[in-house]
């Protein structure tokens, strides 16, 4: 039979490929309700969202890292959603069927694609931030 | 001249495999610079923890100890890491002489990264959970006290 050792490889790893997607889409779902609760108690309390020209420059930076973390929140469901198939399709793998293996693999490539999209994003993020902090301190921002 | 010598030959569905190689390797390293930004951020926690813990209340104490303790398991995320390493060299090793078995050694490293992560995940989650209760019962507990409502009433 055609690739039963591999099959019986990815099959077992079912449980914990669910487990991972289940958090990860809950710990997404927390960043997501974190940050779009934010947005709203801005618009609603402090009179709108992006701040007025006459304001300290740097929080143009702040709000920038704000934006770029709440795009990364919503973005970062895509990979996860896809995780989540990969799980399930990791079920529906058979003895001796290539086409529903091929559709795992392939399930797992755009997985590791699109997570390795957000992470570059983050670290992007990080370095922006240190940035962020590095003008803050370096001009003395209250 | 060099002779070439040609590639084994595998299933085209397994070549689906070797396509993976690029993100999962790049996924290593951005792990590991993960890793090393969580620990600086737990271990400035720390710092700035230990110096509350002074102030007397017992609730700022477990607080302040239990996020600055929150490195303890951001550790643990090593062994993830290190799973991941291996699963992208097994997957190196397979995209360059594609084999079945290579192809089985790869998807094994990726199942143990799989495990490895999973666990280390729900420990965290565990941590997070039992810090909560624990602060939730030595508030309770500081708030029951006669000192508290001494102090409450001096306030009054």
């Amino acid at each position: 039979m055609p690739h039963a050792e591999l099959t019986s490889e990815l099959r077992a790893s079912r449980p914990w490929v669910l487990t991972m997607a289940w958090l990860g889409l809950f710990f997404i779902a927390l960043w997501c309700l974190w940050t779009t609760s934010i947005w709203l108690a801005e618009a609603l309390f402090k009179g709108g969202i992006f701040p007025k020209f006459d304001r300290n420059w740097l929080e143009w930076y702040y709000k920038g890292f704000f934006i770029q973390l709440t795009l990364y929140a919503f973005a970062a469901i895509i990979p996860f959603v896809n995780l989540l198939r990969y799980a399930m399709s990791l079920g529906a793998l058979q003895d001796g069927l290539t086409t529903t293996l091929e559709r795992s693999l392939q399930l797992n490539r755009t997985f590791w694609t699109h997570a390795c999209y957000l992470a570059w994003g983050m670290a992007w993020l990080v370095v922006y931030m240190i940035s962020i902090a590095t003008l803050g301190v370096l001009l003395h921002w209250e | 001249m060099e002779s070439r010598m040609p590639p084994p030959m595998v299933d085209t569905s397994l070549l689906t495999l070797a396509n993976t190689r690029r993100p999962l390797v790049a996924m290593s390293w951005l792990a590991i610079l993960g890793l090393g930004f969580w620990l600086f951020i737990c271990a400035s926690m720390a710092f700035g923890a230990y110096g509350r813990v002074a102030e007397g209340s017992y609730s700022v104490a477990v607080a302040t100890l239990t996020w600055s303790l929150i490195s303890v398991p951001v550790l643990l995320h090593i062994w993830p890491i290190l799973e991941l390493r291996r699963s992208a060299k097994a997957l190196a090793t397979f995209a360059s002489s594609p084999s079945d078995q290579a192809a089985v050694v790869a998807v094994r490293a990726q199942r143990l990264y799989w495990r490895a992560a999973a666990i280390c995940h729900l420990s965290l989650v565990a941590w997070i959970v039992l810090a909560l209760i624990a602060l939730r019962l030595v508030i309770a507990w500081e708030n029951s006290q006669p000192q508290t409502y001494r102090l409450l009433d001096a306030t009054r």
